[in-house]
């Protein structure tokens, strides 16, 4: 009899090991799975997205359809003041409509390639400057692989993604600033992969009722050209040494943007023609004749100067240290 | 003598409190008159119900007690009259305050002063919440619109 139960024992052991081992999955090649699959999956769903800014945390619920062919639809349940808004994106523009405000946005779609093309850069970013773990767990009732993504040698984590072992879709994301508070997160609930979304869901049907549209086109600019044209800004070695790089250019009103990125932080480096008038609230520091505007929340700085005729904007997530430094290799 | 002024005499005939001359002139008429007598017995009636009632004494400190009662009744409408206007000042305040708060600056960076400003703001709030496939420019209107709670 004590034989017996030893071996039942054993047994019962060998297989809950078994089973870990078989769930347990590279959590890199998860990772990367889930990027690939954005766009590329059928389903229909609730999603909740929150985000704290300015000391107030931002809830939005909308119903959301998806198709494997790079097609989204997004329909506002709450606020209140965006209930009745859609989004519309057919795989070629974005269509972004306020009934509220008789307003129709059109943009470029995020699934085209340039998009596509930021986005596999910033997980080259993330697989290069951080730590990636992963670990099986249960969300919505489905078998995922919590990833968590953690500066090098720091068990701080900044990014975590609950990814769905069958589909790798991204179910849920939580993502942290530095200091551990959470500052974004998203969820899908009421999940459906069954049933595909009927593809008259992604077609823009213009409304009877009168509305205006604003037409909002993205140029990028090839990173050859800007580093031809302006090597200061696209090759700043201060942030290259704290593993960012400059991974978009394009053009906005009354200047150029630099997005630069380690992959999870992201620094907006703008060149303009003229500085935006700042807030009330900024801070101003004068040193050496120029003058700083700054301004800080949630974790998200803004810094802005004019010197030798030229006027910078920085915005991000920025350490100290960075902003001082830029200022030194810049003026 | 006519009816009218006959019942309104009668009373003070049933408590024999009018002269001689009248109570025969009244106890002529009723003679006569079947209304008048059928009054007559109406308030014999009522006499008689009111004598069934028990007769109370007054207390001792029974006037104190009433003119307490007043002072205290008095007191309470006062009082009740001095809540209304506490709770009329208190939403006034409560409003005043509201609209106080509409109308400051808000502690945050004052997005909505500074429209060109929020437009880099808003293209740098892309960059990291403009997930592919999670398109949410619903989010960057509700984050943008800091102190605004309506449109």
């Amino acid at each position: 009899m004590k034989r017996f139960l030893i071996l039942v024992f054993i047994l019962i052991l060998i297989l809950e090991i078994s089973s870990v081992f078989a769930e347990e999955k590279n959590p890199v090649e998860v990772l990367s799975s889930a990027w690939e699959s954005e766009g590329r999956i059928n389903f229909i769903a609730t999603e909740t997205n929150g985000m704290y800014m300015g000391g107030r945390l931002n809830i939005t619920v909308s119903k959301v359809f998806a198709l494997a062919t790079g097609k989204f639809r997004r329909e506002y349940l709450f606020p209140s003041f965006l209930a009745g808004d859609l989004l519309i994106d057919d795989g070629h523009s974005s269509y972004y409509y306020q009934p509220g405000r008789g307003l129709l946005t059109v943009g470029p779609s995020l699934y085209d390639p340039q998009h596509r093309d930021i986005h596999r850069k910033l997980l080259e970013l993330i697989m290069k400057n951080y730590d990636i773990s992963g670990q099986p767990d249960k969300f919505l009732g489905r078998d995922v692989t919590k990833i968590c993504i953690s500066p090098k040698n720091s068990k701080n984590i900044l990014l975590a993604l609950w990814i769905d072992n069958q589909t790798y879709l991204i179910l849920k994301r939580e993502r942290y600033s530095p200091d551990g508070k959470l500052q974004e997160y998203s969820f899908y609930t009421d999940i459906d992969f069954t049933t595909i979304p009927n593809e008259r869901l992604f077609v823009w049907i213009k409304p009877r009722r009168d509305f205006r549209t604003v037409e909002r086109r993205e140029k990028f600019i090839p990173l050859e050209e800007t580093k031809r044209k302006d090597t200061t800004l696209i090759n700043l070695s201060l942030l290259q040494e704290k593993g960012y790089e400059c991974i978009s250019v394009k053009e906005v009103p009354r200047g150029i943007a630099y997005h630069f990125s380690d992959g999870i932080n992201n620094i907006m480096f703008f060149d303009l023609q003229n500085l935006p008038p700042m807030p009330p609230s900024v801070r101003r520091i004068t040193t050496d004749g120029i003058v700083y505007s700054y301004w800080q929340f949630d974790g998200m700085s803004g810094f802005a100067w004019s010197y030798n005729g030229r006027r910078f904007l920085i915005i991000g997530v920025i350490e100290r240290d960075i902003i001082e430094k830029i200022i030194k290799r810049l003026r | 003598m006519r009816c009218n002024e006959v019942k309104r005499l009668l009373s003070a005939y049933f408590d024999r409190e009018l002269p001689a001359d009248k109570s025969i002139e009244i106890k002529e008429h009723l003679r006569s008159c079947r209304s008048c007598a059928k009054e007559l017995e109406s308030i014999e009636k009522i006499h008689r119900l009111m004598g069934a009632f028990p007769i109370l004494e007054a207390g001792p400190y029974f006037e104190s007690q009433i003119i307490e009662r007043i002072e205290s009744e008095k007191r309470k409408r006062r009082f009740s009259l001095g809540l209304k206007l506490a709770i009329g000042f208190a939403l006034c305040g409560l409003m005043l305050f509201l609209i106080t708060l509409r109308y400051l600056p808000s502690e945050n960076v004052t997005l909505e002063t500074t429209p060109v400003l929020n437009t880099y703001i808003q293209e740098y709030i892309e960059t990291y919440s403009g997930h592919i496939g999670r398109s949410n420019p619903g989010l960057i209107v509700s984050v943008s619109s800091l102190g605004e709670t309506s449109r």
